[in-house]
């Protein structure tokens, strides 16, 4: 039988047993990472930008114009009809707002947790969360149909003696979503006030200096203000986490609450906020892989980051797993027999390709790729991993609402829902919108929060002491 | 009063540091000296400055839990008054 592992002689044996590589590769100083960070912001854009612009913002601007016709012709011109009452617009609805929670999560939570290899990919995330959200709120907003009376939403006295239901969960999305926002809006700032500051310090036009001056309100790089800033961060990361629980619990309740098989269910705050988190950052890696390779960003952006979010996806994507066991399970414990033809349905109905493609392939069997660490350092079977989780997020979406609308009851109101022309380039569009807005925010504003990630390299700690012989840490 | 050599009034004086630690070391000897108006400047948060700099906690924290509270009342207000029997006129 083997003894025991001794336990080590020394603190320093400890730490270097339990040590984990360093967060920048190749002990790049803090003038390399300001260099190579604002680089990006300072040189023209590259070639591929250019490309990946015009496709993305040609792919909005159709979108937007879809939008555009929907609204003034009404919303038939979307595949709506009985019994499918929401389908492409609410799974969109879903799809993205859960896309933005692994920002919040990155930033937040991350921080929370002492996470500084979050530091590296925090200000992209937060980025795509905005996006994302941005994406998110134009459809409950277009799919009310007559959009110009939207701000019936909005809670002020008034002489029509009008109030909202704030009994309904759809009440309750339009507080979240905006809370939501609003604070990640304000969290991206807060961080980004720092590196615009160094930008502007940096900037050799007139126009780029005024700007960079005006958003980064005068700042100094005061540990006055230092002191302020990380208080600021702190309690918008602790406002921020309560949120990402929160909203996707919100979202699920528009579906929980009803009364529908497949839908009226409690599993369904937790489930979807896995799935957030997981479909979330599945984009952010989408995102993040090409941007590293075309940036040059490797020493930053390591494989031990990318290992670090494929473990996440695989966690994540096993909970989400699980909870589709489970609601198999309980369907047939139940014994009710509307629930139990909804999960037959779900896998032997007319929409079986979206369960065995979407949510079994794509969500559940492809992120186990992720036990293997070979998987896992590889940036093809990453990626590869990541788009199908991408798809299949959307997928489980649309099964759970179009699968729980199109056969529910009674036989006779069954039907069955085919996207218009309209759907499907009005969703195009917000790719292109998301996709567009990402790019822009690569071109024009730090995509690595410098001074976040200065903080995660060994000089950046005061109990350094250089020796001779290299670097050791005092106590 | 400290003259520049050319004869100005010396109004401030910086001073730059190689690294964290050395400026971490200088900031404590600067507030055990007893300097009310002085500054550290860093490019990211320097962990522990605070203490070194003798600076105490923000105030943020006590506005923004005043914020919260009044932001929660107000809601709880809005939302239970609207649903609440009232008057007619």
């Amino acid at each position: 039988m083997d003894a025991a592992p001794a336990a080590p002689e020394t603190i320093e044996e400890a730490e270097r047993q339990i040590a984990r590589g360093p967060l920048v590769l190749n002990r790049r100083n803090f003038s390399w990472l300001t260099e190579r960070i604002s680089a990006v912001v300072e040189q023209p854009a590259p070639r591929w930008w250019w490309v990946a612009f015009t496709i993305t913002a040609s792919a909005a601007t159709f979108g937007l114009f879809c939008l555009g016709y929907q609204i003034s012709t009404g919303v038939g011109t979307w595949g709506l009809n009985h019994p499918v009452g929401w389908a492409w617009d609410i799974t969109n609805f879903v799809f993205w707002i859960g896309i933005g929670h692994a920002g919040t999560l990155i930033s937040a939570i991350l921080f929370l947790l002492r996470q500084k290899w979050r530091t590296s990919i925090n200000r992209s995330a937060e980025a795509m969360t905005l996006f994302a959200v941005t994406c998110a709120a134009i459809f409950p907003g277009v799919h009310v149909g007559r959009v110009w009376m939207a701000w019936y939403l909005a809670p002020f006295p008034n002489n029509w003696g009008i109030w909202q239901n704030f009994r309904s969960p759809l009440m309750w999305d339009v507080f979240a979503v905006s809370t939501y926002f609003t604070v990640s809006v304000l969290f991206w700032y807060t961080g980004i006030v720092p590196d615009l500051a160094t930008l502007r310090d940096r900037a050799s036009t007139k126009i780029r200096k005024f700007l960079f001056g005006i958003f980064a309100l005068g700042w100094r790089g005061s540990n006055r203000h230092w002191r302020h800033y990380e208080m600021a961060y702190l309690l918008l990361a602790g406002l921020s986490t309560p949120l990402v629980l929160s909203v996707h619990s919100i979202v699920s309740f528009d579906f929980a609450t009803s009364v529908l098989p497949t839908w009226h269910t409690t599993i369904f705050p937790p489930y979807f906020v896995a799935g957030a988190i997981f479909g979330g950052f599945a984009m952010v890696l989408t995102l993040l892989l090409p941007c590293r390779a075309m940036f040059k960003l490797y020493d930053v952006i390591t494989p031990q980051h990318i290992d670090k979010m494929a473990k996440i996806i695989l966690l994540t994507g096993s909970f989400v797993g699980y909870a589709y066991t489970m609601e198999f399970f309980i369907a047939w414990y139940s014994g009710n027999s509307y629930e139990r033809f909804a999960f037959w349905n779900r896998v032997f109905g007319p929409y079986w390709w979206y369960w065995w493609v979407g949510m079994l392939f794509c969500n559940v069997l492809s992120p186990q790729l992720f036990w293997f660490r070979w998987c896992r350092y590889n940036v093809y079977v990453v990626y590869f991993v990541c788009m199908c989780v991408n798809a299949g997020m959307w997928f489980e979406r649309f099964i759970i609402i179009v699968g729980g609308l199109h056969r529910d009851f009674i036989p006779s109101s069954w039907g069955l829902f085919i996207p218009t022309w309209v759907d499907i380039w009005t969703y195009i569009g917000t790719l292109g919108i998301f996709t567009s807005l990402f790019l822009l925010f690569v071109r024009f504003l730090p995509m690595i929060a410098m001074s976040e990630i200065k903080t995660a390299v060994p000089e950046a700690d005061v109990h350094l002491v250089t020796t001779p012989g290299g670097k050791e840490r005092t106590r | 009063m400290m003259r520049t050599p050319a004869g100005h009034q010396v109004y401030a004086m910086a001073a730059e540091y190689p690294s964290a630690a050395a400026l971490y070391e200088a900031a404590k000897r600067v507030r055990d000296a007893g300097f009310r108006r002085w500054d550290v400047y860093s490019p990211f948060p320097i962990h522990g400055m605070d203490d070194a700099m003798g600076l105490g906690k923000s105030w943020l924290s006590g506005w923004v839990l005043f914020g919260g509270v009044s932001g929660l009342l107000t809601a709880a207000l809005v939302v239970v008054g609207s649903l609440s029997a009232r008057c007619a006129r």
